[in-house]
């Protein structure tokens, strides 16, 4: 039972959201974006979040655009997990999204729910990341199509009124060489503790984490170090590891030193999986 | 059991097709006319003086008709001891505790208020173990405990944390030490969890024009409840009525006062309105009580012949901020505390310890399944000690008939044959092959064992009764004091008059709504004593009802009584089977043909009450506070990653001495559950506490408990000896299937891992941790 | 565009019944089903999105009721378990056990036939992927697993 009371609103095209938008936030309403709803609903139960307004997008027709286009995948932001894990267009896309809470709520959560919540997991995201891929925005201000990884840091950086309503990624990508591992603290249906999404391209591999620390990120820094072949693979992961843009997390889940451990082992198994070197 | 007509049939649940069609109407479904609804306001501190509370803005919020808090009900309630306010009564005691409770139109409106109380506290140093607890100076939770009104079986300690302590002192501790050849010492802990019924507590409450109290309730034990409130609340107890519908689970969570007191004290505020009270899942888990924490102190000797020989045993219950069932699980603990072992030499110091935690209450197992988790595990560090297979071990030192229990009293023929069950769990999980198997260079399988036992605990003079009416037709109404709470209970009942009547069990019909006003008297439904104890009363009340059948008939088939025997929808001449008379015609009284009418309705009337049961002695813990003994062998075979310390339960087995099987179905899926249940505590479960007590992990994405695809394979087999006294030598089953588990799992993953895992819940991370510092 | 800016009249298809009903935008579908409804089938868990206990289908696709807000579901098609009856899954988990206090039991029901009509021939992976979804206490998931299979007969021979 949600205890306070908003508004709804469902627009069919971008022009409708736009306006909705500005009208409701010229009236002081804090209109948010609405997608699954699953993490927004179970926040207001809890009033951790509050808001007057909601703007449903799934009503536009490009959120749910699932199919390639010019050498490009285009997924829409209004897709449920489910409908991009059974379209199976991006193998590596499918398996990272499929973890992610459970069957049922993947029916209902969104793309566009999942990398642009409060929540601090954001999986989606990362094949993106590794993908090089792009990301449609619309707001206010009007339409941009830019690359991931200049607007996602740690979240994805959206102005005023954004909202996403695509990604993309390069359709060459799906037949690179990928690595997943994900762990959780013990229920397979959980937030992860360590998640590393790893895609090689051109010799090099490229590497994005969720879960390991407070939030998601792509580092090329650590990638600089993991693709030194000068160094031993023992090396390579350690320098990586100690690159870390954010410091490992400690929580409820795990301690740091588990997830140190357990994103080690990973690493090594990613040497092993798209190099063949046994560390 | 060739001769019976139903009984060890798998007859199908009588609320089959209820459960499978979403009908099943539970508490929450029920919405009376006039219903207001109340929520709560909860404490964000554990320890903490109450300042103030500023319900002003709350009050003027759409549709809020009261506001209570701990000022309106200065009063302490309490199921052994009085120690626990409706409300919070000048301080807080816990995370999570209500502080105010809103009652407003609807529950939307009630809910919206709650921001709108502001409530100041004042933090008070916090106890957050029970070793804490126990320490000279430790700041005291219930300084007015010599206040507090408790039973006299229980001995709260004054000018401590300690609210109940009870000893065993059985042979000569010094003595049995001296002959110790091997010795262990360990200590093993747990933290407090949850029994995470899946349908949260509920109650609706109304007071009749008349003054007549009618609550509706998700309770396990509905003649508890109105006992309670009428004792408390100066209420004459004709008065309360309290109905119980099937409930969503229960698992020891809904016996006792649960949310039912403050209710009514609610429905009272606002002029017997009808006031629903339901939990959210975050309150069921940590305001409402849960499952008891555990520190406990082993001292384990034997012969180097293998014959134990003297234990020493401290168990430290954490309570939590309330007494609740916890000063009585303590107890049940001393009971049993040695585990289904012949120990000569025993000292037991058992105590119930106030801590700054969520409450405990009563959890399937009762005590037994924290014992078990300590003893289990110190069995397999002796044997491990001593050198001897931790099977052989057991098997040589299993209770059987004729050893004496903790409190001295023997174990009869009733005892059943644990060593069989050992020998059948040591098949079924194929102990001969080999209890650690490397798998590959970081893939281990390995094997543990656990026994378990258990006695009910409960008052001397706990019953129960079954009332038979009949309908034209001959079939029967079965009403008992009972509830269903997922058990199947209604149905084992069914199948015992069907037997007795030697009818089709679908011509008894079980009142399945349980109320006190209409139910013969009950203790609970608790204890895995109900169809036990009702069991008995539905023979009794059969036996009433035949005895009558026979009285009547015999008046138009000119015999004697005696003559007569009564089945299969008739009563007819024992040695001439032709010559009777149908059911039909006598269950109303008998009516001639001229229309003279004779004797009237048959009522059967069926009653138990536990038999030869005392207190127990409070130096030596010697009486006969057991009514009956369940004894069985349980094992888990895991698989390990030795590299992050993740792990697969593959195998749960469990031979278990039963008894006479009623449904042989419904007794396996008990088992089973209560397999899963274990398995689950031990592996996942536990509250998490930051630094200042709160619970971190309070609700079901964080508190994580067994999924599908999760569970194990399970083996479960049944020993038959019968119990004497039981229906037809039936014994209880309900809460057993979880005892042994912990133990068993914790000996295979230290056994995979040569280190002992002492604590739960058995995390990856834990044993990763182990697992490390062994490398050290 | 759809708009509803306090309580609103919307319109429901409910096991096949055009169903109107006034509810509250921030009204979860759980809450409108139960309360405005009478289908007391999909039972609140949990109320966040972990238990499963309040699945129903919409469009043929389990959902969690108490995730979903009744004004985003008008033009759907919504199934409870009041809307199941003398499927092989039901017979299924009276024959194998798939319940005890009942109370999980519409969601799995809904969530296993939902499955078996999309997968009849699901394999133990997808059996677990799906059904990791919901939360049982009573059976230890045994019974629900047997029930699962023994309906997959049950299917194959209609």
């Amino acid at each position: 039972m949600i205890p306070f009371d908003f508004q709804y609103y469902r627009p069919t095209t971008i022009q409708e959201v736009i306006n909705t938008f500005n009208d409701l936030d010229s009236q002081g309403l804090s209109p948010i974006y609405y997608g699954g709803g699953t993490e927004i609903i179970t926040m207001a139960r809890k009033e951790s979040l509050s808001t007057k307004a909601v703007i449903d997008i799934k009503a536009l027709p490009e959120t749910k655009v699932l199919e390639e286009v010019k050498g490009e995948l285009v997924f829409g932001a209004g897709l449920s997990l489910s409908e991009i894990i059974e379209s199976n267009l991006f193998t590596l896309f499918s398996k990272v999204l499929r973890p992610i809470a459970d069957h049922t709520v993947r029916n209902k959560l969104t793309l566009g729910g999942n990398i642009c919540g409060r929540l601090p997991y954001r999986e989606a995201i990362l094949p993106l990341l590794v993908a090089d891929g792009k990301v449609v925005l619309v707001g206010p201000e009007g339409r941009r199509e830019v690359d991931i990884n200049t607007v996602f840091d740690k979240r994805l950086l959206l102005k005023k009124g954004e909202f996403l309503l695509q990604v993309k990624v390069n359709k060459s990508v799906i037949s690179s060489p990928y690595f997943n591992r994900r762990k959780e603290k013990q229920t397979l249906v959980d937030y992860p503790i360590t998640n590393i999404v790893a895609l090689k391209e051109g010799g090099k591999i490229k590497m994005a984490f969720s879960g390991v620390a407070p939030l998601p990120f792509r580092s090329i820094e650590m990638e600089s170090f993991i693709n030194n072949k000068e160094l031993s693979s023992e090396e390579r992961i350690t320098k990586a590891i100690e690159l870390m843009p954010l410091p490992f997390k400690k929580d409820h889940l795990a301690s740091d030193d588990y997830r140190r451990a357990l994103l080690e082992k990973s690493m090594k198994e990613m040497l092993a999986n798209l190099e063949g070197v046994i560390v | 059991m060739n001769d019976y007509n139903v009984i060890g049939v798998s007859t199908t649940r009588l609320d089959a097709k209820e459960k499978t069609t979403g009908k099943q109407i539970y508490i929450n479904d029920n919405n009376p006319p006039g219903l207001l609804h109340a929520a709560l306001k909860t404490s964000t501190h554990s320890h903490a003086l109450i300042k103030s509370i500023d319900i002003s803005l709350a009050k003027k919020s759409s549709g809020v008709q009261a506001i209570l808090t701990g000022e309106d009900f200065p009063v302490t309630l309490g199921l052994y001891m009085g120690d626990k306010p409706p409300l919070a009564y000048k301080k807080v005691r816990y995370y999570g505790e209500p502080v105010a409770a809103i009652i407003a139109n609807s529950e939307q409106e009630a809910k919206a208020a709650l921001s709108l109380i502001k409530v100041e506290y004042e933090e008070l140093p916090i106890i957050s173990s029970v070793r804490n607890a126990l320490k000279e100076d430790a700041p005291l939770i219930h300084p007015d405990m010599s206040k507090y009104k408790h039973i006299d079986a229980i001995h709260p300690e004054i000018g401590k944390n300690i609210a109940n302590r009870t000893k065993i002192r059985k042979g000569n501790i010094k003595e049995g030490f001296e002959k110790a050849d091997v010795i262990i010492e360990a200590s093993f802990s747990f933290p407090p969890s949850d029994h995470v019924a899946m349908e949260t507590r509920a109650t609706i409450t109304k007071i009749n024009p008349r003054g007549d109290i009618v609550i509706k309730s998700a309770t396990q034990a509905p003649f508890i409840v109105k006992s309670l409130l009428g004792y408390n609340f100066d209420i004459p107890i004709g008065k309360i009525n309290v109905e119980s519908s099937p409930i969503g689970g229960g698992f020891g969570g809904k016996a006792g006062l649960q949310l039912e007191a403050l209710v009514y004290l609610l429905s009272r505020a606002v002029g017997g309105r009808p006031v629903k009270l339901v939990n959210t899942r975050e309150q069921d888990l940590i305001s409402s009580p849960g499952h008891i924490g555990m520190e406990a102190d082993v001292r384990l000797g034997c012969t180097k012949e293998g014959n134990l020989v003297a234990a020493e045993l401290t168990y430290l219950f954490d309570c939590g901020a309330y007494a609740d069932y916890a000063v009585n699980i303590s107890r049940a603990a001393a009971i049993s505390s040695t585990g289904p072992y012949r120990i000569p030499n025993v000292s037991c110091d058992s105590l119930c310890v106030y801590t700054n935690h969520p409450f405990a209450t009563a959890f399937r197992g009762f005590g037994h399944i924290e014992l078990a988790f300590a003893i289990e595990r110190s069995i397999d560090l002796l044997s491990e000690k001593l050198g001897m297979d931790s099977m052989e071990f057991r098997l040589k030192n299993a209770i059987v008939e004729g050893d004496t229990a903790p409190t001295l009293n023997v174990m009869d023929a009733n005892t059943g044959d644990l060593p069989e069950c050992i020998r059948r769990v040591g098949t079924m999980i194929n102990w001969e092959e080999g209890s650690k198997i490397e798998v590959s260079p970081n893939k281990v399988r390995a094997k543990g064992m656990g026994l378990l036992w258990k006695s009910p605990a409960m008052p001397t003079n706990t019953d129960a009764g079954v009332i038979l009416t009949f309908n034209e037709d001959a079939s029967i109404n079965l009403q008992t004091g009972i509830v269903e709470i997922g058990q199947g209970t209604f149905t084992a009942l069914a199948q015992i008059v069907a037997e007795k009547f030697k009818i089709p069990v679908d011509k008894v019909h079980v009142v399945e709504d349980t109320n006190t006003k209409t139910a013969p008297h009950d203790w609970a439904t608790a204890a895995s004593r109900s169809l036990m104890m009702a069991g008995r009363a539905a023979i009794e009340a059969s036996d009433d009802a035949i005895a009558q059948l026979k009285r009547t008939a015999s008046i138009p088939l000119h015999c004697s009584p005696e003559d007569l025997e009564v089945g299969y929808g008739r009563i007819f001449l024992k040695d001439e089977p032709k010559i009777g008379i149908d059911m039909e015609k006598v269950v109303m009284g008998y009516v001639y043909p001229n229309g003279n009418a004779i004797e009237g309705q048959v009522i059967g009337r069926g009653r138990y009450i536990s038999r030869r049961l005392s207190g127990i002695n409070p130096e030596t813990g010697e009486g006969q506070p057991e009514l009956e003994w369940t004894l069985g062998a349980q094992a888990i075979e895991v698989e390990v990653d030795l590299s992050d310390g993740s792990y697969n339960v593959l195998q749960a087995v469990c031979c278990m001495d039963v008894g006479t099987l009623i449904n042989p179905k419904l007794a396996h899926e008990q088992i089973v559950g209560g397999l899963a249940m274990g398995l689950s505590f031990a592996r996942n479960e536990g509250f998490l506490f930051n630094n200042r007590e709160q619970v971190i992990n309070d609700d079901l994405r964080s508190y994580k408990i067994l999924r599908y695809g999760e569970h194990p394979k399970y083996q479960v087999e049944f020993l038959n000896t019968p119990q004497g006294d039981g229906p037809f030598g039936a014994r209880g089953l309900g809460e057993q299937g979880v005892i042994g588990m912990p133990g068993a799992l914790s000996n295979a993953l230290s056994r995979a891992i040569g280190k002992p895992l002492n604590a739960l819940p058995l995390t990856p991370e834990s044993i990763w941790k182990t697992i490390k510092e062994e490398d050290k | 565009m759809i708009a509803y800016k306090d309580y609103a009249s919307i319109e429901l298809l409910v096991n096949g019944e055009k169903r109107k009903v006034f509810a509250r935008p921030a009204d979860t579908l759980l809450r409108v089903l139960r309360e405005k409804l009478g289908l007391t089938g999909a039972k609140p868990g949990c109320e966040n999105g972990d238990c499963g206990a309040c699945t129903v289908l919409i469009d043929g696709k389990p959902i969690k009721s108490c995730l979903t807000l009744a004004v985003e579901v008008g033009n759907k098609e919504i199934t409870t378990i009041e809307g199941l009856s003398n499927t092989e899954i039901q017979e299924a988990f009276i024959e194998e056990g798939g319940f005890q206090c009942g109370y999980c039991t519409s969601g799995f029901l809904l969530n296993s036939y939902a499955l078996l009509e999309t997968h009849p021939d699901a394999d133990d992976k997808t059996i677990k992927e799906w059904l990791e979804s919901n939360l049982c206490r009573c059976t230890g998931y045994e019974g629900i697993e047997k029930s699962i299979k023994a309906a997959q007969e049950k299917i194959k021979n209609r």
